[in-house]
């Protein structure tokens, strides 16, 4: 039988998504024949949720990352969070995967296939639907995301007390115990994120920073960011404002 | 500062290090704690500085072995937040520990 190729794109039906038979091949393929369908490329598209567009450069990497991520078994969908979307200078690509089960050769093969610093973290459907009514700090990285379908996670916040009396543990250490400054400093976006989510205000970027910067000069916030060494004087500065916070905290709850 | 007072630092944050570590075993299957489990780890590094400036005969191992678990005792009776399967994990969280800093 003489060979009848055509390539066309899937399109969006009422029920069905759908392969129509171009009208110049109506009488080679007609109703009732055989075929086969293959895929020759996967459309890669990303949804942003509260992010700005991203470069070029970026845009094609997330799109690439997340069409071999789904070449995986199991993955539902992915999401890309953290400061890959809004630093320049990123350490590693945070990405949290939706799947039934914890697959350690993700983070090994993406490395490997990107030549990039990943951290890969699995969660169930139900887990992230936890995580984001309750963990502040969930709730804060899934307020700016790219993802590799479109999907709704606006469920609302609810607060478990001892949950985050134990999110407060550390902040609570730091008060008592000398460690580098940079842990001050992620405790501090942790305390502030934390407020905002009690507050039920929005946990983005750019709101947490501007909390930050209340209270606490910008070098000395800076000094920190980078695990700069500080004085004794700017050590007392921020162990109040973590004091304040953790008092505001508990009065709260 | 003389050993007394390095033993007693090392316990204050081997205690501190090893309450995150239970809490976050313990609550692990309640919501994401392995997160938080980095907690531990930036106290623990901590300690081995600390682990790291004496000679320790068997005396001392034996008074740190002693007081972590006074102290550690402490902190996860006032964390009432974190489940009580904590106490059940805690001497095997200490030997761990201890090992981890060639103290036992």
């Amino acid at each position: 039988m003489q060979e009848v190729i055509f390539k066309k794109k899937v399109s969006k039906g009422s029920r069905f998504n759908q392969v129509y038979i171009p009208k110049e091949m109506e009488k080679k393929i007609m109703v009732g024949d055989l075929v086969e369908v293959k895929l020759l490329k996967k459309h890669l598209d990303i949804y942003y949720h509260n992010q700005k567009r991203l470069s070029e450069f970026k845009e094609y990497l997330a799109k690439n990352i997340f069409s071999e991520l789904m070449q995986f078994n199991g993955i539902k969908n992915a999401f890309i969070v953290g400061s890959f979307l809004y630093e320049t200078t990123y350490n590693d690509i945070d990405i949290v995967v939706i799947s039934g089960k914890e697959n350690k050769k993700i983070e090994q093969i993406l490395t490997e296939r990107f030549n990039q610093k990943f951290h890969i973290i699995c969660f169930s459907e139900e887990k992230l639907r936890l995580l984001i009514e309750k963990d502040p700090i969930i709730r804060s990285m899934f307020s700016q995301y790219l993802s590799g379908t479109k999907i709704n996670l606006n469920y609302k916040s609810c607060v478990d007390k001892n949950h985050i009396q134990f999110l407060l543990m550390m902040p609570e250490d730091l008060l008592e115990i000398e460690l580098s400054s940079k842990i001050y400093y992620d405790n501090l976006r942790r305390l502030k994120t934390i407020r905002l989510f009690l507050e039920n205000k929005s946990l983005d970027n750019p709101q947490i920073m501007g909390e930050m910067k209340k209270g606490i000069d910008k070098s000395l916030l800076r000094k920190i960011k980078n695990n700069g060494e500080i004085n004794k004087e700017e050590l007392k500065k921020i162990r109040n404002i973590i004091k304040n916070d953790i008092k505001w905290v508990k009065k709260t709850i | 500062m003389g050993k007394k007072d390095d033993i007693d630092q090392l316990t204050n944050l081997l205690s501190r290090s090893l309450r995150h570590k239970i809490g976050s075993i313990v609550n692990e299957n309640e919501i994401y704690a392995a997160k938080y489990a980095k907690d531990a780890e930036n106290i623990m590094r901590e300690t081995e500085k600390i682990a790291e400036k004496q000679n320790w005969n068997s005396y001392d191992k034996g008074e740190i072995n002693r007081k972590l678990r006074i102290k550690l005792k402490k902190e996860l009776i006032d964390k009432e937040f974190i489940g009580d399967k904590k106490f059940e994990i805690m001497g095997e969280e200490i030997s761990n520990a201890l090992k981890e800093l060639r103290l036992n």
